[in-house]
């Protein structure tokens, strides 16, 4: 038992020599944060230009449909002098 | 901008709650999470480089996790566990995936053995290297929870309590991993050099 022990304490002693921290290159940091950032911003973005063609879209179609409206409403009006409602009675 | 690359902090040096804003920030402003990418990046790095054995392939996985971390943050949900816990399955899931589509595993990790045997005189150059790649053999031959284990205690320094956090065990359920991972490491080296050496070679 204590020779299994010794054998497991020897094991981390080894381990602690050899899994030390490793860094990764500044320049490769650099980059990949640079990288990711852009990416982040083109994300952040891309909902806004929905949003604002939505936007663009939702205030022509109201603007179509008002206009569409008077058009109407005012056709009926001359339709209405032109052939007046018949009183009966 | 406040900028951590070249100032190497200490990842704790966040409360869980400041860490918790930085994380919310980061879901609308890039710069946010440039900051968590600062803080996290090291550590991330240090594990996919264990896990695959060279430089290139850690570089080529860390930018695939962080890819990931970004796609994935706007659903991101704080459960009581820090942020890196999150990053780290992330991790966890390229490494198993990548190795499964190669159906590979990293035989030894060989920029270690050369960054390591580059001192000393030739016979121990070539005794420590040889121990090295003894132990990366055995290293390897472990299951990736195994791994996970021997990386967050060694190359991150971390306490059984802290690894239990990241891995989502009890902190005595790691005591009994980390416990079976030595024998099974010790099974290993048996098989190739009849057991942990005596001398443990020369110091460096």
């Amino acid at each position: 038992m204590e020779e299994q022990e010794a054998t497991l304490a020897q094991i981390t002693e080894r381990l602690q020599r050899w899994l030390v921290p490793v860094e990764p290159p500044l320049a490769y940091v650099r980059s990949l944060r640079a990288e990711l950032i852009e990416a982040a911003r083109r994300r952040h973005k891309r909902p806004h230009r929905l949003r604002r063609i939505l936007l663009v879209g939702a205030a022509i179609a109201g603007s179509v449909a008002s206009v569409a409206g008077v058009a109407v409403f005012l056709l009926l009006r001359r339709r209405a002098r032109v052939h007046p409602p018949v009183i009966v009675g | 901008m406040f900028s951590l690359i070249e100032e190497h902090p200490c990842p704790s040096d966040l409360s869980p709650d400041d860490e918790a804003g930085l994380v919310e920030r980061a879901k609308r402003d890039p710069e946010a999470f440039g900051l968590l990418y600062e803080r996290y990046v090291g550590r991330i790095y240090r594990y996919l480089y264990y896990r695959t054995g060279n430089h290139q392939d850690a570089e080529d996985l860390t930018a695939r996790t962080f890819y990931r971390a970004l796609e994935h943050l706007p659903r991101y949900q704080e459960r009581g566990l820090p942020f890196v816990a999150w990053l780290y399955r992330i991790a966890h899931n390229i490494v198993v995936n990548w190795q499964r589509d190669r159906q590979r595993r990293p035989v030894v990790a060989l920029d270690h053995v050369v960054m390591h045997a580059a001192e000393g005189d030739p016979q121990g150059m070539i005794e420590e290297a040889e121990e090295q790649e003894r132990l990366l053999r055995a290293f390897y031959a472990l299951s990736a929870d195994r791994q996970e284990l021997l990386i967050l205690k060694f190359v991150e320094g971390m306490t059984n309590a802290q690894i239990g956090t990241i891995m989502g065990r009890s902190e005595g359920a790691i005591k009994s991993l980390y416990h079976r991972t030595l024998l099974e490491l010790k099974k290993h080296l048996e098989g190739t050099d009849g057991g942990a050496r005596s001398d443990t070679g020369p110091d460096h």
